[in-house]
């Protein structure tokens, strides 16, 4: 077997030990995984009741999204959901493994930095996968209308708009690795993402100076596009320029976030503090 | 080839900044030494003792060696390989074991851990649960293997330690106290384990962290002894003992003790020194420092009987690491 056959194996196993390890993990805690999945649907009735509350009112900022608020709410909470997690889901694995005492054997082993914290991550993905399709499904079942939706924008996007999450989730990581706790990176992104990314209204409501600094973050860019492909039924014709910036932020903040990430391993190897929490 | 090899090896930390350092604008921060200039060479299949109180260096050395801590300066190599610059390589012949009962899945079964940590450590899809099954068989635990991890004691928790340890069949091994929260039974068996069953049998190179005397002495086939950061005596128990002018004791509670005895004594060939302690019933106990090699202890009884004294009991006392390490420590 070539030597890259082998390594591309043997990271696989890798991925599949570690999803099968947190699946088990969260499996144990019963009540935590159903309340987990039930509490983020409470949101949704959330947004109903305030679709439902403004419904009536005239929205031309809402029209190229639909016309419903619901429907952009739906999405808007779903993917600041998706964003919350690709934030977090390194982060919080790496703070679980320095609790646990399990994040040095983890770095002793001889893989890369990046598959260790994306296989770590993984099944905190695949559980928030399964919360947003059930929550896009009650969203349909209250009223939300996704009937013209291109399907394959959307996946492409929503699949473009993890990458770019992550990449952020990245630096989240680097920042726990060396000042254990506390998360500043996550907290400072959620706020300004919720603020001006347009996660509960349209950004064109923005003053002009807020809306430009909106664009630099990832979320805006996901909402818009995945708003527009979900909602509106646009293709690559008209979208194109939103996924190159959504392209762009990922192939930028990537790389940054990794060698952030690695020389945060660097740092806690040279003070001694990977073990500690 | 040595296995493990440290030249001048120092590692300094520099303490974190408080807020009482900021408000006093204590701005310099001292460095602390862990380990401060250790030379070390373990040779391949040696059980190496490395001994020392808490806070002596142990932990850090064996962390530097490990690859998770990076060393201040000197250099240290594995098998062959820098721990510096080489760290993927040494991290692929080498096993720990630590005396830490976190570092597993509590809510994943025991053989489930073994079998993650396996994966982990690329080990082939198809050799993990012969494998595990083998250290399971090998530590005795496989009748509790499928038991979730938060229901064992602690040395059944220190046996999966010791398991996850040998999963790559490493070259080297790692101790860092591996019986440090054990009761003496379980520690004694451990200890058994360790030395016959896996160090012994397996052939493979240890290095054993521990502040326990008795068990370095029991196991080990070299010692180093760690004091604030420094190495400061290395070898087998009968070196250090040499160096540091140990001697074999012949212990003798005798009555009717005169004097002139003691006299005589001294100036036998092979008798270092004597020392007199007085103890009750008229009899004294006498310490009879004896100089390597042992001799036949025949004249000495001779003497002490021809002198008019009465033997009551004997015992020849070696000197222990105890006494080692109280010398060392002195």
């Amino acid at each position: 077997m070539p030597s890259w056959a082998a390594s591309a194996g043997a990271s696989l196993q890798v991925v599949w030990a570690t999803f099968l390890r947190d699946m088990i993990t969260a499996a144990s805690y019963r009540v935590g995984l159903l309340l987990s999945v039930g509490g983020s649907l409470v949101t949704i009735f959330v947004v109903f009741f305030l679709g439902r509350a403004f419904g009536g009112v005239a929205a031309p900022d809402l029209e190229r999204y639909g016309g419903s608020y619901f429907g952009f709410a739906v999405v808007g909470v779903a993917l600041s959901n998706l964003m919350a997690l690709g934030l977090t889901g390194m982060s919080s694995r790496i703070r679980e493994g320095q609790v646990m005492g399990t994040l040095e054997l983890m770095l002793l082993s001889p893989n890369r930095l990046w598959l260790l914290f994306v296989s770590s991550s993984l099944w905190a993905h695949a559980q928030a996968l399964v919360t947003v399709v059930l929550f896009v499904v009650a969203g349909v079942a209250l009223g939300a209308d996704f009937g013209d939706a291109n399907v394959g924008m959307t996946l492409l996007s929503l699949a473009l708009a993890v990458l770019a999450f992550n990449a952020f989730g990245l630096f989240s990581a680097a920042v726990v690795i060396v000042i254990k706790q506390g998360n500043p990176v996550a907290l400072l992104m959620s706020a300004a993402s919720v603020l001006l990314a347009g996660v509960f209204y349209p950004v064109s409501v923005l003053p002009d100076w807020l809306r430009i600094a909106g664009q630099l973050l990832p979320l805006t860019q996901a909402l818009e596009v995945v708003r527009r492909a979900a909602l509106g039924g646009e293709g690559i014709d008209t979208l194109w320029p939103r996924l190159l910036a959504l392209v762009v932020l990922t192939s930028v903040l990537m790389p940054v976030g990794l060698w952030c990430s690695g020389k945060a391993v660097e740092i806690a190897r040279t003070d001694g503090s990977l073990s500690q929490y | 080839m040595n296995a493990i090899e440290t030249e001048n090896l120092t590692k300094r930390f520099i303490p974190v900044r408080t807020f009482g350092d900021l408000i006093a604008r204590r701005w310099r921060r001292v460095p602390r030494t862990a380990v401060d200039d250790v030379s070390i060479r373990i040779g391949e299949g040696e059980l190496f003792g490395l001994l020392g109180e808490n806070g002596a260096g142990k932990t850090t050395l064996i962390r530097m060696l490990s690859t998770t801590l990076l060393p201040t300066s000197g250099r240290a190599s594995v098998l062959g390989f820098d721990v510096v610059a080489e760290a993927q390589a040494v991290r692929r012949r080498i096993g720990i074991v630590s005396g830490d009962e976190r570092s597993f899945y509590w809510r994943l079964s025991g053989r489930q851990n073994l079998e993650y940590f396996a994966a982990l450590y690329h080990l082939p899809r198809a050799a993990i649960r012969p494998r595990v099954n083998e250290l399971l068989a090998a530590l005795d635990i496989t009748g509790i293997a499928d038991r979730r991890f938060d229901s064992y004691s602690t040395g059944m928790k220190q046996r999966f330690a010791i398991a996850r340890g040998m999963l790559v069949d490493p070259k080297v091994l790692f101790l860092d106290e591996p019986t440090r929260a054990l009761d003496p039974i379980a520690a004694s068996e451990l200890r058994h384990h360790l030395a016959q069953d896996i160090i012994g049998r397996m052939g493979y190179t240890a290095l054993l962290a521990t502040h326990t005397l008795s068990e370095a002495e029991e196991i080990c086939d070299r010692v180093a002894i760690m004091r604030a950061g420094h190495l400061v005596h290395t070898g087998t128990m009968d070196e250090l003992r040499a160096d540091m002018g140990l001697t074999t004791v012949l212990e003798l509670a005798v009555s009717r003790f005169a004097t002139p005895i003691r006299e005589r004594l001294v100036a036998l060939a092979g008798v270092k020194d004597v020392v007199v302690h007085a103890g009750e019933n008229g009899r004294v106990r006498l310490d009879i420092g004896l100089e390597p090699p042992p001799r036949p202890i025949t004249g000495i009884m001779r003497t002490v009987i021809d002198g008019g004294a009465e033997v009551h009991s004997s015992l020849v006392r070696e000197p222990t690491l105890d006494d080692v390490y109280r010398r060392a420590h002195a």
